[in-house]
This record gives C-alpha cells, sequence and structure tokens, in this order.
C-alpha cells in the first residue's frame, strides 16, 4: 500500500469518503465494505469521542 | 430517460474570446453525449443503513454497561452504597465537601467525644457524609438520603469555607461531572434545587442521568487526565502531590485575589438569607430534631491573612451569625483553630494531623454545646 491509498484509507476509516482504496486486496476491501464492520465502527468512534472530550486544560477532581 | 439510450443534449459552445466560459445568448450549441449508462450503484450508496445503526447502537449499549460497572467504584456511589450501614444511633453526622472530609479524623473524633481509646471496636460518635468536590446540593441529596432511614443523630456538623453557604449554585452540563454527577441519581430533587419548577431541567436532568456514558462521563476523562498528566511530566522535576490530587491544583478553589473576593462576600451579603439548597438542609435538619451546627473550617494563615482580613468577610460572618441564630443554628468559627502550616496539606485541605487536632477541639464544642 502507498501513501496515496493509505491517506485515501484514513479518509474511508474517518468518514471522509465513501469508498475505501479500490487497490487493496478484495478480502480486506469486503472487510471494510461489511455493514456490520461499519457499524462496530462507528460505535467505537461515538464511544470515543464522547469519552474523550473531556477539558484537561480545566481543573478536574480526580478520584484517587 | 431509459437505462442504456443515447440521447444527446446541447452543450454551449465556448465563447472564443473567453476561453474556458460557454457562449451566451443565443450561441450555437454543439451535442455532446449524455451518459450513455448509468453506473450501477456502489457498495455504500444503495445499502440501508440500518444494520450499520443497529451495531453502533449495540457498542454503545456495551460502552454504556462498562461504564456503569466501572462507575460503581467512584466515590459518590461507594459514599450512597455506605449510607445503609450508618448506625441508627449514631450521635454526630458530618457534612460537606472535601475540606470536611479530610478534616475529621473519625477516631480522635470518637475518642474524644466518648472517651474511649482510638481504635477501640464499637459503634462510633460521627458518621461522616462528607464527599469532596460537591456543592451544597449534593449534600443536601446526600443528608436527605442518609435521613430517610430512622436516624437520629444530636448533632448534624456542615463544614462550609468562604461563602459557600450563601453563593448560587450552578447545575449547568459543565458543572455536573466528577462527583457532582450524583445530582444525576436524584433529578427531580436536584432539579427542584437548580431550577425551581422547570420541567426542562429535571427531564435533562432524568435523560442525562439514564445514560451512564454521559452521567459518568469523569471516571473515563479522569484516567484520561491521569495518563496526560504522566505524559506531561516526562522528563519534568515531579509535582507535588497529595491525597486528592495535585497540590496546585486546589489553590484553584480559592477566590483569584482579594478584590474577587470582597466581590463574592457583597454579592452574599445582598442576599436575605443562605442559599436554597442550604435553606433545603436546615430545614431538613429541623424537622429530624437535629441541631445543625454549621462550622467555618480551618484554612491556613495565608488563606486567613489574605482574605480573612477584609472588613467584607467580617460582615459576611455576622451575617451567617444572625441568620443562624434565628433559625436556631450553632455557627462554630473554626477557621482559626489550626494555626501550624503543618497542619495543612495544600491551600486549603489539613493534613492528617491538622485533622486529629481539628477533631478534638470540634468534639470538645459539640459535648459543650449539647450542655447548653
Amino acid at each position: 500500500m502507498n501513501l496515496h491509498n493509505f491517506k485515501h484509507l484514513c479518509e474511508y476509516l474517518e468518514g471522509a469518503r465513501d469508498e475505501p482504496p479500490s487497490d487493496i486486496h478484495p478480502a480486506g476491501r469486503r472487510l471494510l465494505l461489511s455493514r456490520l464492520l461499519r457499524g462496530v465502527w462507528w460505535g467505537i468512534l461515538a464511544a470515543a469521542m464522547l469519552l474523550f472530550c473531556g477539558q484537561t486544560s480545566k481543573f478536574i477532581y480526580i478520584d484517587f | 430517460m431509459s437505462e442504456g439510450s443515447t440521447t444527446r443534449i446541447p452543450r454551449p459552445v465556448a465563447d472564443p474570446l473567453l476561453p474556458g466560459l460557454p457562449a451566451v445568448g443565443n450561441a450555437p450549441v454543439e451535442p455532446i453525449p449524455a451518459v450513455a449508462k448509468m453506473p450501477a450503484p456502489g457498495p455504500v450508496a444503495g445499502h440501508s443503513l440500518g444494520i450499520p445503526v443497529v451495531m453502533l447502537l449495540c457498542v454503545l449499549v456495551v460502552v454504556n454497561v462498562c461504564i456503569h460497572i466501572f462507575a460503581q467504584r467512584s466515590q459518590h456511589y461507594r459514599l450512597l452504597a455506605a449510607i445503609p450501614r450508618v448506625p441508627f444511633r449514631t450521635p454526630v453526622l458530618l457534612l460537606g465537601n472535601s475540606l470536611m472530609e479530610a478534616g475529621v479524623d473519625l477516631d480522635t473524633f470518637d475518642s474524644a467525644w466518648s472517651g474511649r481509646r482510638p481504635g477501640m471496636p464499637g459503634m462510633r460518635a460521627a458518621f461522616s457524609l462528607a464527599l469532596g468536590a460537591t456543592s451544597p446540593v449534593e449534600h443536601f441529596l446526600i443528608l436527605s438520603r442518609a435521613l430517610k432511614r430512622p436516624i437520629q443523630p444530636q448533632f448534624i456538623v456542615y463544614g462550609f469555607f468562604d461563602d459557600q453557604l450563601f453563593s448560587p449554585v450552578a447545575g449547568e452540563w459543565s458543572d455536573l461531572e466528577g462527583n457532582r454527577a450524583l445530582s444525576y441519581t436524584f433529578p427531580a430533587q436536584a432539579a427542584e434545587l437548580y431550577a425551581p419548577g422547570s420541567w426542562m431541567k429535571k427531564g435533562e436532568l432524568m435523560i442525562i442521568g439514564s445514560v451512564p456514558m454521559l452521567a459518568e462521563r469523569s471516571m473515563v476523562w479522569s484516567r484520561v487526565e491521569l495518563l496526560r498528566r504522566r505524559m506531561e511530566d516526562m522528563g519534568m522535576p515531579p509535582k507535588t502531590e497529595n491525597r486528592f490530587g495535585r497540590v496546585s491544583d486546589f489553590s484553584a478553589l480559592e477566590a483569584g485575589d482579594e478584590q474577587a473576593f470582597n466581590v463574592r462576600c457583597e454579592t452574599a451579603l445582598a442576599q436575605a438569607e443562605f442559599s436554597r439548597p442550604v435553606e433545603k438542609i436546615v430545614r431538613l435538619c429541623q424537622s429530624q430534631g437535629a441541631r445543625l451546627v454549621l462550622v467555618e473550617m480551618p484554612m491556613p494563615k495565608r488563606h486567613r491573612e489574605l482574605f480573612y482580613g477584609a472588613e467584607s468577610w467580617h460582615r459576611l460572618q455576622g451575617r451567617t451569625g444572625e441568620l443562624a441564630e434565628r433559625q436556631g443554628l450553632r455557627y462554630v468559627r473554626a477557621s482559626d483553630w489550626v494555626t501550624q502550616a503543618a497542619g495543612f496539606e495544600d491551600a486549603t485541605h489539613l493534613s492528617p494531623e491538622g485533622a486529629k487536632l481539628f477533631s478534638r477541639l470540634l468534639a470538645d464544642e459539640l459535648r459543650k454545646i449539647s450542655t447548653q
């Protein structure tokens, strides 16, 4: 995979593109296009976004 | 257009004077081939969103269940779980934030109150309901939960500092995190204190409270923060920490300067009574027949000299005394009970040594009050 395809793949994973790179292994492409895995992937992203969006500059009382 | 047809649609001829732009007006047009065939729908565009959305929701449910389980270890959950274990005949309940939590050594208090040696088995004289990083709203919620059981304390000791008895308490999304997320456990009561009569607020607290990922978000944030701090500290001199966290963080709890403190005092003086949650605490104690003792918590010399020397603070103390007397409460000025620097471990909290001294003096004071 060259740099162009890697960038393309990242853009697909982050939702900037609708299609994964065309010249990857067909099995990998099928995996990327799997509706099941896309749901899981976006579920993980949604959870991660919500959980890691805390303001780190603000004082947080940490439960030690 | 039927699929596969080859109809031709007109296209304007380019203007020779402005290359790249089509001619305008009645310029002749040249035909261009239309798309001969619609492309087959791509693997993404044509599919329903049903399965991905269901999978996304499944992941979110799993994350919420994990956070709910993880949150059982939080301080406020542990305190709520401990409330059913408060002995019915406990004479003293301690209420407040981390100043009270750190400030009372229960063994020393017990020894000074009952004359028993520290560590001896038996019912303790005091039970601490104090919880760090909380406001009077959470203090009321904790106390009302505790007094739902037939506990009949003789005294409820409420530790406060600065203008805490008067300052309004915010309950917005950005405020209710950490231990203050306890408000989500009692949405109806909490909403009544943040926005009386507001169904919107009650609904907001109920909805957020039913989603652990939202209500307990700071459980994960704090772990991320610890990771961030570890990375930030790499190759740097270590920052001073105590049992509550970074010592420097607690300076942020104080007013910025003397002027800001005076403004806070003047704002408090403009109020005719304590803030709404404190008034609720007062009424709850009265309804249970317990004596509420308001204790101005010990402060380091620096804090007392910088802020408590102000004329506005003395007037606020006077107002607190008046309101306390009017409602049959006791007001104990303990801010100068611990004078040694070693008695404090940061800008506001008592050290274990300071806590022992304060606990002994507090028990003596309560015994004096009980004989009056």
